[in-house]
């Protein structure tokens, strides 16, 4: 009574076998992003002991039986909307969006975590923690939220949201107004000591910011149309918000070049600054409002009971 | 060998990080740099504010630890900690296994080292 590996069932059963995992497996996830694979491995082992080559679906469904539900691997309660939305499959590999954009945001954003230089955002260099940086400078505390962003209103993300769109309106309509007055060839490179030493096409020279603006800001909407974790969410907005302000800031030098040369050494030093300036105060000003609403919470539910 | 020593002392330390954090915890409700310097005072420990804040939100997810705000004395409201009544059984477990984990070793271990 034991299969080792999944072909040794019947199709029906097998189906039954990979749903059921595959929902325990995000439960787990969602409450521990970290937790063990061997924690699965051990399910599995002992799910496959149970079961033999010639075991039906309905024998597979006793097996599980045991288990319980798939929810009551996570401590999925206050998130157990979550559970019903899809998981997806490439290539037959179970794959969950949301975890792998709660492990990068937890690169950028992770206020326990005293290192300011933090490896690997989407698996390659490293990324910087700003979180460690609001710590550091005393702006908000480690342990301000109990999730980061938990507690943030719907009001407050879109307030958030509203940082990278305004930058992407910025880049599209200072185009629009100004194309028939710009050169057909538009500065696109800067040497060391801020002199235009490359030229584009005036399209393309305006496509790669407004590139880096719109898309990542889609993304952000996405993620607040979608009601993606608060985490994620203000996750994909703070990273929107870098990048718009990198694309905006580029466009800015362009035109500042175009219009009003010669530029000032300093100013393509100065247009990369809000790159990092931007997303920090975007992702300090949502876990502040979180600390807030918790605060409100637990402060003035305080002032009301008696004590007992 | 020294390296090996070190990773067991440090391995001791991790496993004993929780039970430091639900003791001080059974004796009055603290804030988190509350607990990070009353445990820095036992420089043996070597725990750092890095290590405690991750530990919490662990703690308080399995339910053995409470958080809430409160206004302060001085300054801003400040997030406290409180143990459980679960954390509190939690807590007498650990003690007992401490207690008769250290007799043992102790009844092994040569007095003359160390």
């Amino acid at each position: 009574m034991v299969v080792h590996d999944l072909s040794e069932l019947d199709a029906a059963a097998r189906q039954r076998v990979e749903t059921y995992l595959t929902a325990v497996t995000v439960a787990v996830r969602q409450s521990d992003p970290d937790v063990a694979d061997s924690v699965l491995e051990d399910l599995r082992d002992d799910l496959f002991a149970a079961l033999s080559g010639d075991s039906t679906a309905d024998d597979v469904e006793r097996a599980i039986a045991r288990y319980g539900d798939p929810s009551s691997f996570g401590s999925a309660s206050e998130k157990s909307e979550d559970l019903t939305e899809p998981v997806g499959r490439f290539l037959g590999m179970p794959y969950d969006y949301r975890v792998t954009g709660e492990r990068a945001m937890s690169r950028i954003w992770n206020p326990q975590d005293p290192r300011i230089i933090m490896p690997r955002l989407f698996g390659l260099g490293w990324t910087v923690n700003f979180g460690a940086i609001a710590v550091k400078l005393h702006l908000i505390e480690p342990d301000a939220e109990d999730e980061p962003f938990g507690s943030v209103s719907e009001r407050a993300f879109l307030l958030a949201l509203f940082v990278p769109v305004a930058l992407t309106a910025f880049v599209l309509g200072s185009y629009l107004a100004l194309r028939t007055q710009l050169p057909a060839m538009l500065p696109s490179h800067w040497n060391a000591a801020g002199v235009v030493d490359g030229y584009a096409t005036q399209l393309a020279a305006f496509l790669l910011p407004f590139g880096f603006a719109s898309t990542s800001t889609l993304v952000a909407m996405w993620a607040v149309a979608a009601k993606r974790s608060a985490f994620v969410r203000g996750g994909y907005i703070g990273l929107a918000s870098g990048l718009s302000a990198l694309g905006a800031g580029i466009w800015a030098l362009t035109l500042a070049s175009a219009l009003r040369p010669p530029v000032n050494a300093s100013m393509p030093a100065l247009m990369i600054l809000p790159t990092v300036i931007v997303p920090f105060a975007v992702l300090l000003g949502l876990s502040r409002a979180g600390r807030g609403a918790e605060q409100r919470r637990d402060l003035v539910n305080r002032r009301g009971a008696t004590h007992v | 060998m020294v390296r090996e020593q070190d990773s067991w002392v440090s391995q001791i330390r991790k496993g004993v990080v929780e039970a430091a954090i639900l003791g001080l915890l059974a004796r009055e409700q603290m804030y988190g740099s509350q607990l990070v310097d009353e445990l820095s005072a036992h420089p043996e420990l070597a725990i750092s504010a890095g290590t405690v804040y991750p530990l919490l939100s662990r703690l308080k997810k399995a339910g053995v630890i409470d958080s809430s705000w409160q206004e302060s004395p001085v300054g801003p409201p400040r997030k406290y900690y409180r143990l459980t009544d679960g954390g509190a059984a939690e807590l007498e477990n650990m003690a007992a296994a401490w207690r008769s984990v250290s007799l043992a070793i102790d009844s092994i271990l040569p007095k003359a080292v160390g």
